[in-house]
């Protein structure tokens, strides 16, 4: 923040567009990305990512985004977080998590709390979070930071892919400044809740969903509630379609989560998923994410380590699972911005866990007064 | 058990300085690379030139914002049928056998 707003910062391609995005209006830092898609046959920007930039630009007050003609480059200055109402129509060539996945980090930091609206596509299977995962494990990521009361997620309506219909409301509180994390026990997975959804098909498909991941789930614990969750009527959305999210929860409130959804027959996966195929897969893929360790979910890795950036000038310290690829690449980019390296140390264990640490910025809300 | 130590502590030292202080693209990071291959490196270059291309099979133009990595449904239906791996994980959990886990 102390920094000149001169300063701009240039990228280069579509990928990891939101992160960057996302720290340049947390920063106050201009950002300027070329060469998007500029070999692709499609050039330039997707409609998806400029009704992004539409909503950035809706929930902030000032921010100017030039994009060029070919739509191959824009220049991004940010503004000011004011909070508040709003609503927003997704583009439904991304489901609502791509767009809740940005605006959650931002919605602690708003002059007043925001309450925002959303309507598409609540779950797609393959590249973003549906809103059940944010809900049941996103928000209690953020419990670890204090971010607390007032926080919520209501799922109003769903809506599958491809034609969405779904509605949300997402709800935060503002803080002044975010908690130190120490989070180094991982603890033993102590209960491992599931919500089966559906939305336009045989409310059985809910059930069947529940049976089979019990089939792999039950020898561990005892402790397991699969919940169905059938959405009829006005508000099951466009398209039918079904899914399960699982969430394991330790003895030290660490959450691990996975999900599998089903693919419209449509699109370029031509195969047809029964609801037991679904539900094998999602189980299947949480004993992957619960032996990959840590404290975090992998999906939620660089969200913590964000928030642990901008935490108080005080140590933080947290044990993750092997890190992925796209923290990877988070961890670049928060130097770009923040100017923060972590120490990553191995946590001596066999498998590809790491403790890391690092000293936060002290980011605060200069909006919210002392308590 | 010393020397697994200390090589242990190598990797996770080189993971350090492999995100600050290398051109290795994440994805080989993240599967465990140490040294470009010279396919990666020129990869890694590309992409800082703006012309990243995705050499996965399937990937489109519109992959690399995304927090899901795909998954190999037949690999992980093969690894998680497996008794000996089904029964790796049962330590981590609260109602871990008796007589195996140390505490509780």
């Amino acid at each position: 923040m102390s920094s000149s707003r001169s300063e701009v910062l240039r990228f280069a391609s579509h990928r990891h567009l939101r992160q960057r995005l996302l720290l340049a209006i947390l920063s106050g830092k201009s950002i300027r990305v070329d060469g998007i898609r500029s070999e692709d046959v499609h050039v330039g920007l997707r409609e998806y990512e400029i009704n992004l930039l539409r909503l950035l630009e809706k929930v902030t007050n000032g921010s100017t985004i030039e994009i060029s003609i070919t739509g191959t480059s824009f220049l991004f200055h940010p503004g000011v977080l004011p909070g508040g109402s709003f609503q927003h129509a997704c583009h439904v060539g991304r489901s609502i998590g791509y767009y809740l996945e940005i605006l959650i980090p931002l919605a602690p930091f708003c002059k007043k709390p925001l309450d925002v609206m959303l309507s598409g596509i609540t779950g797609e299977e393959g590249r973003d979070m549906t809103v059940d995962m944010i809900r049941t494990v996103t928000l209690p990521h953020l419990h670890l930071f204090g971010i607390t009361d007032g926080l919520e997620l209501q799922i109003k309506k769903r809506g599958a892919a491809p034609l969405g219909g779904g509605q949300v409301i997402f709800k935060c509180p503002i803080v002044r400044q975010l908690n130190t994390l120490q989070f180094l026990e991982r603890g033993k997975i102590k209960k491992i809740r599931g919500i089966a959804y559906s939305t336009r098909v045989s409310p059985q498909f809910a059930n069947r969903m529940v049976e089979s991941a019990r089939s792999i789930l039950n020898r561990y614990i005892p402790d397991i509630y699969l919940f169905t969750d059938v959405y009829k009527g006005d508000d099951s959305g466009k398209s039918p379609g079904y899914g399960l999210t699982l969430v394991a929860q330790s003895s030290t409130s660490a959450v691990h989560s996975a999900e599998c959804l089903s693919v419209a027959p449509s699109s370029k996966a031509p195969v047809v998923q029964t609801p037991e195929d679904i539900a094998l897969h999602a189980a299947r893929c949480l004993l992957e994410e619960i032996g990959r360790g840590g404290c975090v979910d992998s999906r939620h890795q660089w969200l913590v380590l964000l928030l642990m950036v901008l935490g108080k000038e005080d140590v933080g310290k947290c044990s993750m699972g092997s890190l992925t690829a796209h923290s990877v690449q988070f961890l670049r980019d928060l130097v770009m911005f923040f100017g923060t390296r972590f120490k990553i140390a191995s946590s001596g264990e066999e498998s590809g866990e790491v403790v890391v640490s690092c000293v936060g910025i002290g980011y605060s809300n200069v909006n919210k007064s002392v308590a | 058990a010393a020397t697994g130590f200390t090589e242990r502590m190598t990797r996770r030292w080189d993971l350090m300085s492999l995100i600050y202080n290398s051109d290795l693209s994440p994805e080989e990071i993240a599967a465990g690379k140490t040294e470009a291959s010279s396919a990666g490196a020129e990869s890694s270059l590309m992409a800082r030139d703006g012309f990243y291309k995705v050499s996965r099979s399937g990937a489109e133009g519109d992959d690399g914002d995304q927090l899901k990595e795909s998954v190999d449904a037949e690999a992980l239906k093969a690894k998680w049928s497996d008794e000996t791996m089904l029964e790796s994980l049962r330590g981590l959990f609260i109602s871990g056998p008796v007589g195996e886990v140390d505490q509780e």
